[in-house]
């Protein structure tokens, strides 16, 4: 290709060696050991037990290859770090070759990988003879077969064989599939890397392709499913919407968002139930991802870690040559599933009747004359857009490499207003400057825009919520063409027309610009000693712009514009050193690294806001009325030490141990520094001497750890409480207001970290082959000292004018979390079909075992009830209320039963008088139900057959349940707003829904098992089909790799839930108490997408 | 150095350790304990949801949204923990009585008063602090008394101190504020507690406490102020937003008009009264009771002008339409075609008392956003007169009890009474403090007060023998200590 650059290996390290009569296989785990050489062969083409001599002083990889394997079968190619091991039959096969004449058929092509990447030295053979040859650099090939007809036989190591029929074209393009399981993985980990085979921790690493196969505007989102133990939930399904990510459990009662750190760079993030914290990042451009999920790998990261770590680093330029990629595609999205509502004239008799019910006057004079009326759901949806473009250009030499990549992606939000965009820049390089130096750097530039509608969790609501509520008796338009208002007349309530919400009072997308930068410089002070250094630095801004309008429509009045405009910025900077020593001899191997790490943040807002009487401003001038300005700044620091010890005994007994030393300004003068410790080990059993070479199990490795990490994700300074200035007093008739301030909380110079301790055990193995691969594992996490906001007496003045409850940081309470993982992947090919299949599943036991000196924390306050509870020996979050017992179908069952309400009558919902005190009070009240699933699923098929490939992406969740708050207000009769589309309950027709009485005298709407459903679900979240063009046809055109593929993401959910949508995910500020409540969700979108993917 | 890099301070404000040390802070220190006043379940509307809504003055059997259903189950005796305005009632004293407490602990450490009066200040939040507590101990009874900075440890394990202990509590802050604060303040500053606010509360604490001849005492130490009533005819005008500050105002929470979200009412100082407006669809909580047999027009003497300052009887009486500059008869549907239905079908009168006499501030929209401005009077000095008339009967002191009566019912252009007996003479006091102070929140307390509850069921309401309201189901979650009887 045009762009190839000639290029061998791009890393060298010398080789000492002594060993005597030792086998192949030792030797090369020698090697392994004492550099970053990484051997990968087929057991069949390689002699492993063959014994042999070898003395190496500072010897190059290829002398030492050359003195292994001299007069074998066995040749060798060194690519970068990896050595590859074939069999090397042919050279003396081609030479055998007598009768030239024969042969009629020249065949010439190329063999390369999926990506295009060519396949230097990969194996042809003419089936059912010795004829065969090899492809060059560029995985060029010719040979002459027996006739048109023949039959070719293409393996490479690492590689699936692959047959393929000449049929008389005399150029073959082949492409060749990777065989992952033969392949030792090379792991992300903490502040370095390590071989699958040799770690001792929990950490799954997940293949970015998988991940890249879904459109989908933040990586997080393609997580579902993926990764045993990994919990990911759409919080909103919204453009760009926040997600919440739970590794082994839930973690505690506060945001449990994983650590993430990229590129080495761990990103702050706040948590945010409309927008994802990995939005600034481009999927696309995401190399690999790491979850430590246990404490055991996650401890390195010390007061941060303690709902693990996510380890994302974006790509770099490899394999030897420039390449061209680009990726293109276009979806359709539209309304899975939408709101059941009533029309206009069953609401208008609803309403009717209700008002009836309870001595009023019906406010509809003819409620059959209103029809269908208007569905405004189907007024603010909308069939949306979703592009998203790619192009990067990599590659790299002896000297170094480089990644460039451009991203734009536009997602236009099914409900009418919403939508977000990105575009992004990555610019990342390595250069070797001598043999001891090396430098390089990561730098990522991104400026997105999100419309988020949000969710309505709380009472009042967005557009949805305004939508599904609004009257449908209501027009859109007026006679006149205008947005129809509403009515100052009963029922109405001043609700503005949804679609004159959407059209015309969207706020403009704040404009969100990222910057992370890292540079580092490497250094061998000795061979076996490194030192490195790193400047890292991220900048985030975002300007808000807020334009208001003056209208007048019905009920609904602005008569000022407010003009508002916020700047956001925040910038990080870290500074890391690190010492990292390797040492080995025979039988042991070392691998030690210490750091030191600081880092600094800091944020600030500025706020101001102006109001005129006429549209038309853009600017805030002091001129305004009521012209207000606000500025806060925040700022955190972090000081951190570290070590790590690898220690590996004969690649067979493995052991890790972790220190980290934190101290952060987020806590208590009292409480700055935390110790942070783990220690595993590891079995490879298989390396055993008696373990049986050639049976079914390949590889068997047992592995166990036990650590602490802390939790230090709370405010800045929580620790101290301000004076605030915004309890303002006026004494004087003409309106003169005076500053009021008072200290509004109380001081904690306690608070500290959150401790999770944490043990597990696990068992990796390879079966078939390596074609099936098993990991199961056991877990235990025990959360102590947990970041409680403790409810308040009022006594002490904490509490919120509206009410609620004050509360205060304190280090309160336990929780455990544990459970079993087992992921499975099974590869095999039948003919030309190749099949892959994948399913992981992770059971979820989470008990609250103390929690203050209360032992019960109440949450969730919506709607004048508190709907959630969490109490020792419950699960985190239940959810609370009374136990409805069906409907009072007459008077004599109201009489016989409790005494519930006044007003409770026939067509009221019967609730359990559990204390048997034969009134129904608060203290009937108890647990309704739990968010915490018992288990959690993913699976997918991947299916490639010629020059098709198909596959299949799911994930289930099992035995939670979802708080249905949006039935709760959809049949709430004390409100005049369009309800879920149900017939209430009357003597002549009992069903199964409260009767209809506008003042509700039995409360029908309080906090019940009745608006509690089972949340189990099962989604098939995507299924695509590509077409590779075959290698002689994309030539033609001037391409490497075509692939054009079509996929439908979200087609099907099984669930028994009767919302809209099961999987609601997290509400407010992702704090774990007010999960799986379901108020308005933004519904999920079924996305129709075509794309192609292009390789120059 | 290590240690430096990871201490931070939060810039955004003074905290515990630094706030209260000049003098201008002191006063905004101050100024915050005022702030509660307007909140929900105080003077915003709580006053009259405590004191009118559970009574015989009032008819509420519609109520929607968050606030509707919490009225109405005030209106019904079906009284919760959980109701958000017994909620409100419970935070918003103990928020005030902990703003005051901050003020008094930390007044002695402030460097220097010069341009204000430490006495003064601290006689302010001594009234408020018993304010505060007299709402308490009357939605209560037996309450905490914290007098203190609580840390959280301690805040969650009070234990609730007797009826009589508050009561004494009250007392004693209201004695020292009477000896500490000024008999009146500047034009610009009349808001504030003065000398007649401790002197008229504690005429009334008095009658709570059977203490007859303190509060006649009390409240003769108010007629030394300079207080007079305010004449027939700006009578209405008290409760309008035409008249505050007046010759008759001791003590009244001053709400101001003002741009902004009426919600938010710990933010803006305006009441939430515009649930009454006639023209606001939605609202429509607490009319004047008209119910089954029960006609609170019944209790009225002709020709008493408390009746039209109070009640407003659609198609009967007239107002003064500033839209058109004409009295007109109300609901004046021709003006203004949205009045509530019920209105206009003449199903339920409308209250007089808080509305503001603008009729365009009756609707959603501006009224909406402005909210309701005119004050809320907490002690007026026909209060203070009814306080020393009821102190002065129970004394059987009645020629002096009668001439004070008769100070309010010539006002209200009533003839005086005289020669009563000692019962008789109760009962019209009982009767005419009623009027008087009708929806201005003294209902309830006043029947408790005088073991007159029976009342409340004989005009029709469910009344189920409460005496107290339960302390907020939430609180005895966090401290079990103040659910035990």
């Amino acid at each position: 290709s045009i762009f190839s650059m000639l290029a061998k290996s791009g890393y060298s390290q010398s080789i000492t060696l002594d060993v005597k009569n030792e086998t192949v296989a030792k030797i090369i785990d020698k090697i392994e050991a004492t550099t970053e050489y990484r051997f990968v062969y087929n057991t069949r083409f390689v002699d492993l037990k063959r014994k042999t001599t070898l003395k190496a002083e500072r010897t190059s990889i290829e002398d030492v290859l050359h003195s292994l394997f001299n007069n074998t079968n066995t040749t060798y190619k060194v690519n970068d770090r990896q050595v590859i091991l074939k069999e090397g039959k042919k050279a003396s096969i081609i030479s055998e070759a007598p009768i030239i004449e024969i042969q009629k058929f020249e065949v010439k092509g190329t063999v390369t990988d999926a990506n295009g990447q060519p396949l230097p030295g990969a194996n042809i053979l003419e089936k059912g003879t010795s004829n065969g040859t090899q492809t060059d650099f560029d995985g060029n090939f010719s040979l002459s077969v027996e006739n048109e007809n023949a039959t070719l036989v293409v393996s490479y190591l690492g590689y699936t064989t692959s047959e393929v029929v000449v049929n008389g074209q005399s150029t073959l393009s082949v492409v060749l599939q990777e065989d992952a399981a033969s392949l030792d993985e090379v792991i992300l980990v903490g502040y370095g890397s390590q071989l699958k085979s040799e770690l001792t921790g929990a950490v799954s690493s997940v293949n970015t392709e998988e991940l890249t196969k879904a459109t989908s505007a933040t990586v997080d989102n393609a997580l579902v499913g993926k990764v045993a133990g990994v919990q990911v939930s759409t919080n909103s399904a919204g453009p760009g919407g926040g997600m919440s990510v739970r590794i082994r459990g839930v973690g505690g009662v506060n945001n449990s968002e994983p650590l993430y750190v990229v590129d080495g760079i761990p990103i702050s993030v706040g948590p945010n139930e409309n927008s994802s914290p990995l939005s600034s990042i481009n999927p696309k451009d995401i190399e690999s991802i790491s979850v430590l999920k246990d404490a055991a790998s996650a401890a390195i990261y010390g007061a941060r870690a303690a709902n693990g770590v996510v380890l994302i680093n974006t790509k770099r330029g490899k394999g030897g040559r420039s390449t061209i990629n680009i990726n293109a595609s276009q979806g359709f999205q539209s309304l899975a599933n939408s709101y059941d509502l009533m029309d206009a004239s069953t609401y208008a008799q609803f309403i009717n009747d209700a008002a009836v019910n309870a001595g009023n006057t019906a406010p509809f004079t003819n409620p059959s004359s209103f029809g269908k009326g208007t569905e405004w759901m189907e007024v603010v949806t909308q069939t949306a857009s979703v592009s998203d473009l790619n192009a990067s250009f990599s590659g790299s030499n002896d000297n170094g490499n480089y990644f460039l990549s451009l991203g734009y992606f536009d997602q236009e939000g099914i409900v009418i207003g919403s939508s977000f965009k990105r575009l992004s820049l990555v610019a990342n390089g390595d250069l070797r400057l001598s043999d001891k130096f090396r430098v390089g750097s990561s730098i990522s530039v991104s400026r997105s825009k999100q419309i988020a509608t949000g969710n309505p969790r709380a009472q009042n609501g967005n557009t949805i919520f305004d939508a599904a509520q609004h009257y449908p008796t209501l027009p859109v338009y007026d006679g006149n063409g205008d947005y129809a208002p509403t009515p100052n007349e009963a029922p109405y309530k001043a609700r503005v027309n949804p679609l004159f919400d959407v059209e015309q009072l969207t706020p403009q997308a704040p404009e969100v610009r990222n910057l992370r930068g890292t540079v580092y410089l490497e250094y061998d002070i000795l061979p076996s000693l490194t030192f490195k250094t790193s400047g890292s630095y991220t900048y985030g801004n975002t300007l808000r712009t807020e334009v208001g309008r003056i209208y007048e429509l019905g009920l609904a009045i602005s008569d000022m514009q407010t003009l508002l405009k916020e700047q956001r910025t925040g910038s990080t900077w870290l500074i890391e050193n690190t010492l990292n020593y390797k040492w080995n001899n025979e039988d042991h191997n070392f691998d030690a690294i210490v750091g030191q790490s600081a880092q600094e943040s800091e944020f600030e807002n500025l706020r101001a806001s102006g109001s005129y009487s006429l549209e038309g401003n853009e600017l805030i001038t002091t001129d305004a009325q009521f012209l207000d300005l606000a500025n806060r700044f925040d700022d955190n620091s972090l000081m951190s030490y570290f070590g790590r010890l690898n220690y590996g005994y004969k690649g067979k007994y493995l052991i890790t141990a972790n220190l980290r030393f934190d101290a952060s300004s987020r806590f208590g003068a009292n409480n700055k520094w935390g110790t942070f410790p783990s220690v595993s080990a590891g079995w490879n059993i298989h390396k055993e001497d008696f373990f049986p070479e050639e049976g079914v199990v390949n590889s068997l490795k047992l592995r166990g750890g036990w650590g602490q990490v802390g939790n230090d994700n709370i405010g800045n300074y929580e620790f101290s409480t301000n004076a605030l200035s915004n309890f303002p007093y006026s004494f004087s008739p003409n309106g003169t207001r005076f500053v009021g301030t008072a200290i509004d909380g109380v001081p904690n110079p306690d608070l500290k970290w959150e401790t999770v301790t944490q043990y597990g055990v696990g068992i990796d193995a390879e079966l078939f082959s390596n074609r099936l691969t098993l990991t199961a594992e056991y877990y235990n996490k025990k959360q102590t000292d947990m970041l409680v906001n403790v409810p308040q007496s009022a006594v002490t003045g904490l509490s919120g004018s509206n009410g609620a409850q004050g509360v205060l940081r304190q280090n309160i309470g336990e929780l455990t979390n544990s459970g079993l993982e087992f992921s499975a992947s099974y590869r095999n090919q039948i003919g030309d079909l190749t099949y892959s299949v994948g399913a992981n599943i992770t059971t979820i036991n989470n008990k609250v075992t103390e929690l203050g000196p209360n032992g019960e924390l109440f949450s969730f306050f919506f709607s004048n009830f508190t709907r959630v509870r969490t109490y020792e020996g419950g699960e985190l979050g239940e959810f609370y209320g009374w136990e409805e017992d069906g409907i009072f179908q007459n008077q004599g069952e109201v009489d016989a039963h409790a005494t519930q309400n006044a007003g409770t009558a026939p067509g009221d919902i019967r609730f359990k008088d559990l204390n048997n005190d034969g009134v129904i009070d608060d203290a009937d009240r108890t647990s309704i139900g739990s968010p915490v699933p018992d288990f959690t699923y993913g699976f997918n098929i991947n299916l490639e057959y010629k020059d098709f490939d198909f596959s299949v992406q799911a994930n289930g969740v099992q035995g939670n349940d979802v708080y249905n708050l949006t039935k709760s207000t959809m049949l709430d009769n004390t409100s005049p707003e369009n309800k879920g589309n149900f017939v209430p309950w009357t003597a002549s027709n009992p069903t199964n829904y409260p009767r209809a009485i506008q003042t509700d005298p039995n409360e029908n709407r309080r906090s019940s098992s009745y608006y509690v459903e089972d949340g189990s679900y099962m989604r098939i979240r995507l299924i695509q089909l590509g077409y590779t063009l075959p290698s002689n046809v994309s030539e033609k055109v001037g391409v490497s790799n075509l692939r054009l593929y079509t996929s439908v993401q979200n087609p099907f959910t099984f669930t028994s839930y009767s919302g809209v949508d099961p999987e609601v995910g997290v509400a407010g500020n992702n704090n774990n108490l007010s999960s799986g409540l379901d108020h308005f969700v933004y519904p999920i979108a079924r996305i129709f997408t075509f794309g192609v993917n292009i390789s120059l | 150095c290590q240690e430096d890099f990871v201490e931070k301070v939060d810039k955004n404000g003074l905290n515990s350790d630094s706030f209260m040390r000049f003098e201008l802070q002191a006063r905004e220190a101050v100024t915050s304990v005022y702030d509660p006043l307007v909140h929900y379940g105080l003077y915003s509307w709580g006053f009259m949801i405590f004191g009118d809504a559970p009574t015989d003055n009032i008819e509420n059997d519609w109520g929607d949204g968050n606030w509707g259903p919490s009225i109405v189950n005030i209106h019904n005796f079906n009284w919760q923990g959980s109701n958000t305005f017994v909620v409100r009632r419970w935070n918003s004293c103990y928020k005030g009585i902990a703003r005051a407490n901050f003020v008094l602990e930390n007044l002695g450490k402030v460097e220097d008063f010069d341009e204000f009066s430490p006495e003064q200040f601290r006689g302010e939040v001594l009234f408020l602090r018993a304010l505060y507590y007299y709402n308490l101990v009357t939605a209560f009874g037996d309450v905490p008394i914290v007098t203190s900075i609580l840390s959280p440890a301690e805040s969650n394990n009070v234990s609730k101190s007797s009826e009589i202990e508050v009561w004494n509590q009250i007392e004693a802050d209201l004695v020292e504020a009477a000896s500490l604060l000024p008999s009146s303040y500047g034009t610009d500053e009349q808001g504030r507690a003065t000398r007649g606010a401790a002197y008229g509360m504690l005429s009334r604490v008095r009658l709570f406490t059977g203490d007859y001849a303190g509060a006649e005492s009390a409240a003769n130490s108010v007629d030394g102020l300079g207080y007079s009533l305010v004449s027939a005819e700006d009578y209405v005008k008290m409760f309008d937003g035409r008249l505050e500050f007046g010759s008759e105002s001791i003590f009244e929470v001053n709400l101001v008009t003002e741009f902004g979200n009426v919600w938010n009412a710990h933010n803006t100082e305006r009441s939430a009264l515009m649930h009454l407006f006639p023209r606001l669809t939605w609202g429509n909580y607490m009319h004047p009771r008209r119910k089954g047999s029960y006609d609170i027009l019944d209790i009225f003497e002709d020709g008493d002008i408390r009746r039209e300052a109070s009640i407003l009887v659609p198609y009967v009486d007239q107002l003064f339409s500033p839209t058109l500059g004409e009295m007109r008869t109300f609901p004046d549907v021709e003006t203004h075609g949205d009045f509530r239905p019920n209105i206009v079908n003449d199903e339920v009168y409308q209250m007089r008392k808080f509305i503001s006499n603008d009729d365009n501030l009756w609707g959603g929209g501006a009224g909406f956003r402005e909210g309701v401005a005119i004050n809320i009077p907490v002690v007026r000095y026909a209060e203070v007169i009814l306080n020393k008339a009821e102190a002065l009967v129970e004394q059987n002191k009645l020629p002096e009890a009668e001439a004070a009566l008769n100070l309010i019912r010539v006002r209200a252009e009533l003839p005086a009474v005289s020669g009563l007996s000692q019962s008789a003479l109760r009962q019209q006091i009982k009767d005419d403090r009623r009027i008087e102070l009708m929806f201005e929140g003294h209902r309830w307390t006043d029947l408790k007060r005088w073991g007159d509850l029976s009342k409340i069921s004989d005009a029709g309401l469910s009344y189920g023998g409460q005496e107290y309201y339960p302390i907020p189901s939430n609180e005895g979650n966090i401290n079990p200590n103040l659910m035990e009887n």
